[in-house]
């Protein structure tokens, strides 16, 4: 084939221009240390690594509900346990009252510290947890229990509802958080109302009965107990999971995505090498002319 | 052009870009003497041309498709809840507004009033209760795209990895047009290029024969003086 003098410039810019776009996606790779950079440099790819990024970022959403769950378990435990103490005392103070050498003053002494407790066992059933009720259901902006006497409680109305709070802790798995307030409370309020009245009624067999009474209020405390710490444990379960979950999509997603160094770098000298040949190829090819040889 | 001249001797034929309502105003080519359309059958014009026409319109189009799906989907789901702002309008709250990629938007009377978000399922308004909200997040989940057979998020990914195939398609076809075009100006190079060493010599034969004919020039000169001056 006859070789034409323009043609041997054109064939060398297009292999120097070639070259060179080489050279420069390898030092792509290697600055930014990423294999895709777009959809085209890896279509299947792409596709692979958007589902991947979608369940982590679906992941990420369920660990901050999860802290939410955490927190609202955690608050509706704390008055529980508070709840047990409360009734631990109104026990000793009914089994005391029902203490046949006691007169009718020791007995108005100790209704003042059940009317003490009653008190707070309905503050505890008005805890809130981030401005929200904690057993109003989902009246979560409406206190809880109202006395109609704030000094001395005949009636506690309950003005929440029976609704539960759940949140989506993992695709489309639910944990309640919240205990509903009408469930526990009302039986608790008449008890400790009741041995209040007979105490201050002096009614000392009826004192034996209000013991066993506050007794079997504790024992439906410890129930609920039981219900949120298996809630809990459930709640610890998932984390842990996609605590594993978020890991293995991370090195999944580095593993599509990521830029392999090592090749990277060995690739880009072998193509600085090449872009170095193909410039020197030229230089001596190019300069080369019958011309020079003519004197 | 198309089969039609642009410019014969002294004669030229001009076009002109008309707008096309059909579609969406972008322009057709006409000649101005008889309206009749210019066909660009190949070339970069014809590829700029498809991926106006044909491309770019097809991809909108799935993008317009999967919005105004999430935003069937999402306002069927909340316009059967009710916020904290007492009875919704009939017909229930809607949250998005618009009908595709292009216009939709959360509702104006939502965005003024969150308490209009209906996340509750309780008629008569409970702060605490998400059950309406918690339907709006299982459509995520549910094959609403492509027939009942994907979600929106595999529709999506299906739109970007068909994009990215295309580019990758069309960045292969490129280069190999590229190769094929280089070979072909080579080959007519080849035929009519002008070689600067072959030029060279062929300039140097006729250097030598010029040479060679006005040596010969000059002994018959001689020669001619010989005989005439020399001859007594």
């Amino acid at each position: 084939m006859r070789i034409s003098s323009s043609m041997i410039g054109a064939r060398v810019l297009s292999q120097i221009a070639s070259s060179q776009r080489r050279l420069a996606e390898t030092q792509e790779a290697v600055g930014s240390g990423l294999r895709i950079r777009r959809p085209a440099d890896d279509p299947f790819g792409t596709s692979q690594l958007m589902a991947s990024r979608t369940r982590l970022d679906v992941s990420a959403q369920y660990q901050r509900s999860i802290v939410v769950a955490r927190n609202e378990l955690g608050a509706s435990e704390d008055s529980l346990v508070a709840l047990g103490d409360v009734l631990l005392r109104a026990r000793e103070l009914a089994v005391q009252g029902a203490n046949g050498s006691l007169g009718a003053g020791d007995r108005q002494l100790i209704a003042l510290e059940v009317a003490q407790l009653i008190d707070h066992s309905i503050a505890i059933g008005n805890t809130r947890q981030g401005g929200r009720f904690v057993f109003s259901g989902h009246q979560s902006s409406t206190q809880a229990f109202v006395p109609d006497f704030p000094q001395n409680p005949t009636t506690v109305t309950f003005q929440g509802d029976t609704g539960l709070i759940r949140h989506e802790i993992e695709e489309q798995q639910r944990v309640t958080t919240n205990l509903v307030g009408s469930d526990i409370f009302p039986q608790i309020f008449t008890t400790l109302m009741t041995l209040r009245d007979n105490l201050q009624g002096n009614d000392q067999p009826a004192l034996g009965l209000d013991a066993d009474q506050v007794a079997g209020r504790l024992d439906e405390v410890l129930q609920q107990r039981a219900k949120l710490g298996a809630r809990m444990r459930r709640v610890e379960l998932v984390e842990t999971r996609l605590a594993d979950r978020e890991l293995r999509l991370r090195t999944e997603i580095s593993g599509l995505e990521d830029a392999d160094l090592a090749e990277s770098i060995a690739e880009l000298q072998t193509r600085e090498t090449a872009f170095q040949a193909a410039l020197g190829a030229a230089g001596r090819s190019l300069s080369l002319s019958l011309l020079d040889f003519l004197r | 052009m198309g089969g039609r001249a642009l410019v014969t001797s002294v004669y030229s034929w001009a076009i002109y870009a008309d707008p096309n309502i059909a579609n969406n105003n972008y322009v057709d080519l006409k000649f101005v003497a008889d309206d009749g359309a210019v066909l660009v059958r190949d070339g970069e014009m014809r590829a700029l041309l498809d991926e106006r026409d044909v491309g770019m319109p097809g991809r909108i189009a799935d993008f317009d498709q999967l919005a105004l799906q999430v935003i069937t989907d999402v306002n069927t789901a909340h316009a059967a809840g009710f916020g904290l702002d007492g009875p919704p309008p009939a017909g229930g709250q809607n949250f998005f507004a618009g009908t595709d990629a292009g216009t939709i938007a959360v509702e104006a009377a939502v965005v003024a009033d969150l308490n209009r978000i209906a996340a509750s399922t309780n008629a008569l308004g409970a702060p605490g209760d998400g059950s309406n909200a918690a339907v709006v997040s299982d459509l995520q989940y549910a094959f609403s795209m492509s027939g009942g057979a994907g979600t929106y998020d595999q529709f999506y990914n299906g739109v970007v990895t068909r994009l990215g195939s295309a580019v990758r398609e069309a960045e292969r076809l490129v280069e190999s047009q590229g190769l094929t075009v280089e070979h072909l100006e080579l080959l007519r190079q080849s035929a009519s290029g002008v070689n600067v060493d072959e030029e060279m010599v062929q300039l140097m034969q006729y250097q030598r024969a010029f040479e060679a004919a006005s040596r010969l020039i000059a002994t018959i000169d001689e020669m001619l003086d010989t005989l005439i001056n020399r001859t007594v």
